[in-house]
């Protein structure tokens, strides 16, 4: 063994440990939340595959975007987007050199690759030609339209989600796809690097451009134009497939709207291992295929609720599916609507006294009206304001008026919206937020 | 239980020599000072003054004397939310300090300060102010909600719907219980202040609002019936309690009864013009629980300085 293979075997080990610690906690699970929070989005962070198709897809303008984090003093940021670019510099000059030192996927898949060698069975080849430079090219031709279809298949985004899973399962179908290749690769060594890995695709091409720029689209020419003609038609039917149906889901807060997250969400996962509520789960429902696998908000499974003083979620997407919010700007978004049930509700329905919605609203959204006729107005009655509900979901959580699920449902909204109210009255109350980071 | 009589700590004769020495103003009428809990004259301390901690030792100097009030005491604040000091949904945790720091001095050993919360405690109970005093003063701080051990089943013989409930077992065990709610506005009672505050004593508070929230709040008052009731209305939230943040008032009052009907009676004025707006106030009237006719009460104004 020569002294740099040594060294090589010993860094990726290093890589590959530090990654199945950040994706399933560790030994440690109590080490990961002393870690910062955007520690989270580390792994997902460094494919160059998901900055450089979402930067097309959601017309980024990353200069702009550096230079406002620095101003904002917002160094993690800032140094997030340093990474892709000695990323790229890096394949530019030595090609691959990422999938052979740091991949943690590709890590995997050598280690089970080592294993076929030593049981000298004939390798299958189930997999005969290159998938890749399609898969590539068709995810540049979606990203030109503006959705990003094929980047769930990104490595690093599948080896974030690994642990991820929700109630059902068929949520566990989205952590499998690297497991499933991993099995393959006991059959056809490394069969998901040299032929279906798009980001290794990506580097070999970077590569290649540097050194012999004409050959390398000769030489593509028919995968090029294979992918784009799959790619551009799929991401345009898919996104009018989008538009034509109203938000039925709860995204989380700064994803914008349905359209804008379930376009650019790469479901790494990492907003769902970042919620202290676990509010934010696997949407499992097949039917909604544009949502398919979805990070959605689930208030009804044991009553959760999108915490007051938490923007965590906010934190850590790598891609910018759901935008980065200061705790202040996260209290002030509607991402849902609440809704009585007003034959369910105990005030409404039995003429009883309860409240305890408006009780339990932290942004004062629920206002109290009396029966007119009542001479000491004893039965209050909850009203939401819709202009104030932010959709927290504490009413709900909240309710218990003896129907399943209490007499107040979420109600998804088209596009998520700034509240202008100073719902916070008392300047103190920030400087006093244990959260605010 | 502890409403223990309350010659036990504080003996007429104590409250004459101090009344004596000019704490109190000797308006008082000299019959049955402090026979049965509701008699005619019901003594509701109210103090003023702009110092919260001051405010406090003042009340204690004068409600308790040199007494202590046992070698354990159950403290029941609130800290239900996450708000700050400021924002007065919580009690303010200066007030909380000086009463520990006075109890402590006078022989008790133990202060514990059970709360179910409405929000996490591990979130609201640092944010309201008082976990950082409480164990200052190296007391313990009790989340009821992290086990259902803490409770006891109690039957609750006088009351109407609340026939039994589950309640924190510290409030049975310990020699004296102080209520040291916040006075603000409450959405579904119109206020929260004293009777209100054990909602955050009981487990199942749900079972409340499903059967006649204010007829529940005054069958606990006639169970639960502290030793004393300190009223924290150095300021007041006027609306969107019981959270807010809502529009607040100072009055910079601490109201102090042994009757916590008298105290929430006496409190409610700050809020309505009668006592009498607030239903479960009316049912504790009618149920003869305390004294809610602020005619019938000896009101003892004293401005601390």
């Amino acid at each position: 063994m020569t002294k740099l293979r040594v060294v090589r075997i010993v860094i990726r080990l290093w890589f590959f440990i530090a990654a199945v610690f950040l994706v399933l906690g560790g030994p440690l699970p109590q080490a990961m939340t002393q870690l910062p929070i955007w520690i989270r989005k580390i792994l997902p962070q460094f494919s160059l595959l998901a900055a450089f198709t979402e930067t097309i897809a959601q017309r980024l303008n990353p200069i702009a975007n550096f230079s406002e984090a620095l101003a904002q003093k917002r160094w993690a940021l800032a140094c997030y987007l340093i990474a892709p670019c000695v990323i790229a510099a890096l394949a530019i000059w030595k090609g691959r050199f990422f999938c052979r030192w740091v991949c943690p996927a590709g890590s995997a898949f050598s280690l089970s690759a080592a294993l076929t060698k030593k049981t000298k069975t004939k390798p299958w080849r189930i997999i005969r030609k290159p998938v890749a430079p399609i898969l590539f090219w068709a995810l540049i031709g979606s990203a030109l339209v503006g959705v990003t279809l094929f980047l769930p298949l990104d490595p690093l985004s599948s080896f974030n989600r690994i642990a991820g899973r929700s109630a059902g399962w068929v949520t566990w179908i989205p952590g499998a796809v690297l497991p499933a290749f991993l099995l393959l690769g006991i059959l056809q060594p490394l069969a998901w690097c040299a032929w279906v890995c798009p980001l290794g695709y990506f580097f070999d091409l970077l590569k290649k451009i540097r050194t012999q720029p004409a050959a390398t689209f000769n030489s593509q020419r028919r995968q090029i134009i294979a992918g784009l003609a799959i790619g551009i038609p799929v991401a345009a039917v898919w996104k009018k497939f989008r538009q034509a149906k109203p938000a039925k889901a709860i995204m989380p807060p700064g994803s914008d709207s349905t359209e804008h997250f379930s376009s650019t969400c790469t479901r790494c996962y990492a907003c769902i291992a970042a919620c202290p509520s676990g509010i934010i789960k696997i949407n499992s429902s097949a039917t909604e295929l544009d949502r398919l696998f979805l990070p959605t908000l689930d208030y009804t499974a044991g009553a959760k609720v999108c915490a007051e003083f938490c923007n965590e979620c906010t934190k850590v997407c790598p891609v910018g599916a759901i935008r980065t919010l200061a705790l202040e700007q996260k209290q002030q978004l509607q991402i849902a609507q609440a809704k009585i049930r007003r034959k369910d509700c105990i005030a409404w329905g039995k003429n009883e006294v309860c409240a305890v919605c408006d009780e339990y609203c932290p942004y004062s959204a629920i206002h109290i009206e009396y029966a007119p006729d009542d001479e000491y107005h004893d039965i209050p009655l909850p009203v939401i304001d819709s202009e104030k509900c932010r959709g927290c979901g504490y009413c709900k959580k909240a309710c218990v008026a003896p129907v399943s699920g209490g007499a107040i449902d979420m109600l998804p909204v088209e596009k998520q919206k700034t509240i202008h109210d100073s719902y916070q009255r008392d300047k103190n109350h920030s400087s006093a937020e244990p959260m605010d980071g | 239980m502890a409403d223990k009589s309350f010659n036990e700590f504080f003996s007429r004769r104590d409250f004459l020599k101090l009344s004596a020495a000019g704490a109190i103003s000797l308006a008082l009428p000299g019959g049955e000072l402090f026979g049965a809990a509701a008699a005619d004259a019901t003594d509701v301390w109210v103090f003023h003054g702009m110092d919260n901690y001051k405010l406090m030792q003042k009340a204690m100097e004068t409600v308790f004397g040199k007494k202590s009030l046992g070698k354990n005491v159950a403290l029941k604040v609130n800290a239900a939310w996450e708000r700050t000091p400021a924002q007065g949904a919580n009690t303010d945790p200066v007030l909380v300090d000086a009463f520990l720091a006075g109890v402590l001095a006078a022989g008790t050993s133990h202060v514990v300060v059970p709360e179910n919360p409405c929000r996490p405690a591990k979130k609201a109970f640092p944010m309201s102010g008082i976990l950082p005093v409480v164990e200052k003063h190296k007391q313990k701080m009790i989340d009821l909600q992290s086990d259902s051990k803490y409770y006891k089943n109690v039957k609750l013989k006088d009351a109407d719907r609340l026939k039994q409930a589950k309640v924190a077992r510290y409030f049975m065990e310990a020699d004296a219980v102080v209520n040291m709610p916040v006075a603000k506005s409450h959405g579904s009672t119109k206020i929260s202040i004293a009777m209100k505050n054990w909602m955050g004593a009981v487990e199942d508070r749900g079972f409340w609002h499903k059967n006649d929230l204010y007829q529940c709040i005054a069958d606990f008052a006639t169970y639960l019936k502290p030793t004393w009731t300190f009223i924290d209305a150095t300021r007041t939230m006027m609306s969107k309690g019981p959270q807010g943040p809502g529009p607040l008032k100072h009055p910079h009052l601490l109201i102090v009864s042994k009757d916590q009907v008298a105290a929430d009676a006496y409190a409610t004025t700050l809020f309505f013009d009668s006592p009498y707006s607030v239903k479960y106030i009316r049912l504790a009237k009618d149920m003869n629980i305390g004294q809610t006719d602020i005619k019938k009460m000896n009101v003892h104004k004293i401005e601390v300085a």
